[in-house]
């Protein structure tokens, strides 16, 4: 009895040694120690550390739950991770604190859940539909929603152009501009064919997307207005009516008002436009990283200063336009893009407005590191585009 | 053993008598000073002033040795090869007001030995690594010493010995500075803090400000963590280049202590961008109200930029655009009466008194113009790069309006 009480005492005296040994008792020692751990990328040891202090009695021991979470999350373990920094949401005093903790369960969430992948509108009409779809009927079918009027030849046209106005006002306030609303009323016209647009289109005609949009002052009231067309040379139903050219001129038409009488450079309002619409540009994503990589490339400094595109380098202009607004989009934070807008809209040239989005010093050069870090970027992605195409060619 | 006897001999009469000049008078009055005569006086410098007597009246007068003289009678009777002899000498004339001859026999001393502690410290000199350095330079080596890792030897070495030293205000400045950075390095925060608190009271401006802002970003994170809002810098996801991941990081790492700064100055920059915006909005009808609020924003921005250096030149520069646009109000409106009344120059017929008049009014509407315009160079002139055209413009004007005064001045004074 005596014995086994004896070894008892001894087991008990190494393992409080062996956790003494492990570091100082003091929670600042621990916390330190953890966050050491964390930045060595010891994510285990940094989450073991933590754990154990945020569940001590430790004074303001619970704030170590940022970094259980932060471990967990770089291990890839999103749901713990979000576990995690709920517990360091309930103790964390700090707005800032407070609304990191909130982005990243968000981004946590999302790991777990992704987003379904994008797909064309015109992918989910069937062969009828887009036969019906073709139908130019005498009379004018109009349809309503909060901001449209859609006037159309065909009645179920008028309606999918309607949803997919919504659907697109939404992507293009939401996700591209920050904005929370759009005010305004907009006319829709789509046009049978490419002589009836010719001749009644009043706004600026874009042979490059097929569409036009209107902004102009009428007497007492302002046109916010777009036209389309319905029907391809074959006279088939042009699918990239709701595919491209609708979100991209209603992005247009966005930027304009948004803008004003401010200039907004030529190659973000056209990459703004082309990122509107819903699938991702690979043709133009390999075309800038060719043309970038290449003799043909428009560097940033003279996409910056185009005031029009000539029809020699259109296409090279387009494709590195949605490459650099798809860069900053990616590289930016969704309120600092909002305010790299906002500022160009003040009057800033770019550099200036994303140095003052991301709140930082102005630096000499920085444009051509700007320049230089996009094009080896786009030139990167074409490759690996490609490489994709490639294999799902084989 | 006969010559150090000998030397403190006269080291001990030299610091007992007096080292000023002594007149006694004839009725035995005696003043001590600096003695001088002049046309059958004699006049005695003294601490408060200068006492003059008659020559007649002076019985005696004494012309003690200068100190120069002392040290040179001390000397004689030091033997030049000894370290410590030489040293006690070069105490007395430093204590005697004779630095640079105390200075010139330190060096003396070093030449005969050169790791002599006590003559190297009175030079100013401490050893790191084997190599005596002065404090200047044993204050950069410590802040490499520091950013090399090696924070317990600057701590508990090399800072000591510096304070020893004597260092100026600048100086005990920066040896607090690096005392305040080690502690951070060491994870001792509060400490870390106390010494940054205590630079703060020390320093002045925009340092100050810096290091009140350290102190309580350490009073706010007494755990030493900090939650990284996002990456930092910002631009390195834009530019490419290293960067600290968002999340909680120790403020340990100088590039942490720098994101708090960031994210401290962010918030002064919001209050400046604020009082800026509302400035704006007064700026035509309310142009006073205006430039207060400008110069609000303008003190947000100085406490931006001590977070943050040069962080918000864009929005000075702009400020600077907004302050000229006011200037260029009264400037234009002064010019356009200049014009109007050089009109009527050549309308009227006007008596010689009216023609003075006018003249008179022309130069005060040029004089008006003249103080707006160097009022924009002088709101310009920090940005010439960024205002060129603006501080062009001016200048330009300025050259014309002063040619155009001077000629009315000679018609003035012509008539």
């Amino acid at each position: 009895m005596a014995g086994k009480a004896g070894m008892l005492v001894v087991v008990a005296a190494t393992g409080l040694l062996a956790l003494a040994a492990r570091g100082p008792s003091s929670p600042d020692g621990r916390l330190d120690q953890s966050l050491r751990a964390l930045w060595a990328e010891q994510f285990s040891a940094a989450e073991e550390l933590a754990q154990d202090l945020a569940q001590s009695d430790a004074p303001d021991g619970a704030r170590a739950w940022v970094v259980v979470a932060a471990a967990r999350q770089r291990q890839g373990r999103c749901d713990d991770a979000a576990e995690a920094y709920r517990q360091f949401l309930a103790v964390c005093q700090e707005e800032g604190e407070k609304r990191y903790a909130l982005r990243q369960i968000e981004l946590c969430q999302q790991s777990t859940q992704p987003a379904p992948a994008a797909e064309a509108p015109s992918r989910g009409l069937s062969a009828d539909d887009l036969a019906r779809l073709a139908e130019v009927q005498d009379q004018t079918s109009i349809e309503t929603t909060e901001h449209f009027v859609v006037r159309a030849a065909n009645p179920a046209l008028a309606k999918l152009v309607a949803r997919q106005s919504k659907l697109a006002l939404a992507h293009i306030c939401r996700d591209l501009l920050a904005e929370p609303d759009y005010p305004h009323s907009v006319e829709i016209y789509v046009w049978p064919d490419q002589s009836a647009f010719r001749a009644n289109a009043p706004g600026r005609s874009n042979q490059w997307t097929g569409g036009a949009f209107t902004l102009r002052q009428e007497q007492f009231r302002t046109i916010r207005r777009i036209d389309l067309m319905q029907l391809d040379q074959d006279r088939k139903f042009d699918a990239a009516v709701i595919d491209r050219v609708l979100p991209h001129e209603m992005c247009h038409l966005v930027l304009v008002e948004f803008f004003g009488q401010a200039h907004c450079p030529l190659a973000l309002s056209e990459g703004l436009a082309m990122a509107a619409e819903p699938l991702a540009n690979k043709a133009n994503i390999i075309l800038a990283g060719a043309a970038l990589a290449g003799p043909k490339k428009i560097d940033l400094h003279d996409m910056l200063a185009k005031q029009s595109c000539d029809d020699g380098d259109a296409a090279v202009f387009y494709a590195e336009s949605y490459s650099l607004v798809n860069y900053l989009q990616g590289r930016l934070s969704r309120d600092q893009f909002k305010e790299m807008l906002l500022q160009l809209k003040a009057g800033c040239w770019l550099e200036e407005a994303l140095q003052r989005a991301v709140c930082m010093p102005p630096e000499e050069g920085f444009l051509d590191q700007l320049g230089a870090a996009w094009e080896n970027d786009a030139i990167r992605n074409a490759h690996f585009i490609q490489a994709l195409e490639t294999r799902s060619a084989l | 053993m006969k010559q150090a006897a000998a030397l403190l001999a006269i080291l001990t009469a030299l610091s007992s008598a007096a080292l000023a000049d002594k007149i006694t008078l004839k009725d035995g009055r005696t003043f001590e000073g600096v003695v001088s005569q002049e046309e059958g006086k004699v006049l005695v410098k003294m601490a408060l002033g200068t006492v003059s007597f008659p020559a007649s009246e002076v019985s005696s007068i004494e012309n003690m040795a200068t100190s120069e003289d002392q040290l040179e009678a001390m000397l004689v009777n030091t033997r030049r090869d000894d370290p410590e002899a030489m040293l006690k000498v070069a105490v007395w004339a430093r204590d005697n007001d004779l630095s640079r001859r105390s200075e010139d026999l330190l060096h003396e001393i070093i030449n005969l030995s050169p790791d002599h502690p006590t003559a190297r410290k009175m030079l100013g000199q401490m050893k790191i690594d084997s190599k005596w350095m002065e404090l200047p330079a044993a204050l950069q080596l410590a802040q490499n010493k520091l950013e090399a890792g090696k924070m317990d030897l600057v701590l508990e070495q090399l800072l000591p010995a510096m304070g020893e030293l004597g260092p100026d205000a600048q100086q005990l400045c920066r040896i607090k500075h690096l005392e305040a950075q080690c502690q951070l390095a060491k994870s001792r925060y509060d400490k870390a803090r106390q010494a940054y608190e205590e630079l703060a009271d020390k320093c002045s401006g925009a340092e100050a400000v810096r290091y009140a802002a350290i102190a309580d970003i350490l009073k706010s994170h007494p755990d030493g963590m900090f939650v990284l809002p996002e990456e930092y810098p910002p631009t390195a996801s834009l530019l490419g280049g290293a960067s600290v991941q968002a999340g909680p990081a120790p403020l340990s790492d100088k590039r942490v202590l720098a994101a708090a700064m960031h994210e401290r100055a962010k918030v002064d920059i919001k209050a400046g961008r604020a009082a800026m915006d509302e400035g704006k909005k007064l700026e035509s009808a309310e142009p006073e109200a205006a430039k207060a609020k400008y110069s609000q924003a303008d003190k947000s921005f100085d406490v931006a930029d001590a977070l943050v250096t040069d962080l918000c030149r864009s929005y000075r520069v702009e400020l600077a655009r907004r302050r000229i646009a006011i200037v260029s109000l009264s400037m234009n409106a002064e010019t356009r009466k200049y014009d109007l009344l050089k009109d009527d120059l050549g309308k009227r017929d006007l008596t010689p008194a009216a023609y003075k008049d006018l003249v008179v009014k022309m130069l005060r509407a040029l004089n008006n113009a003249r103080t707006d315009m160097e009022a924009i160079i002088q709101l310009a002139g920090p940005f010439d790069r960024e205002l060129v055209l603006e501080l062009t413009d001016a200048r330009l004007g300025l050259q014309k309006v002063n040619a155009l005064r001077d000629i009315l001045n000679q018609e003035l004074n012509g008539r």
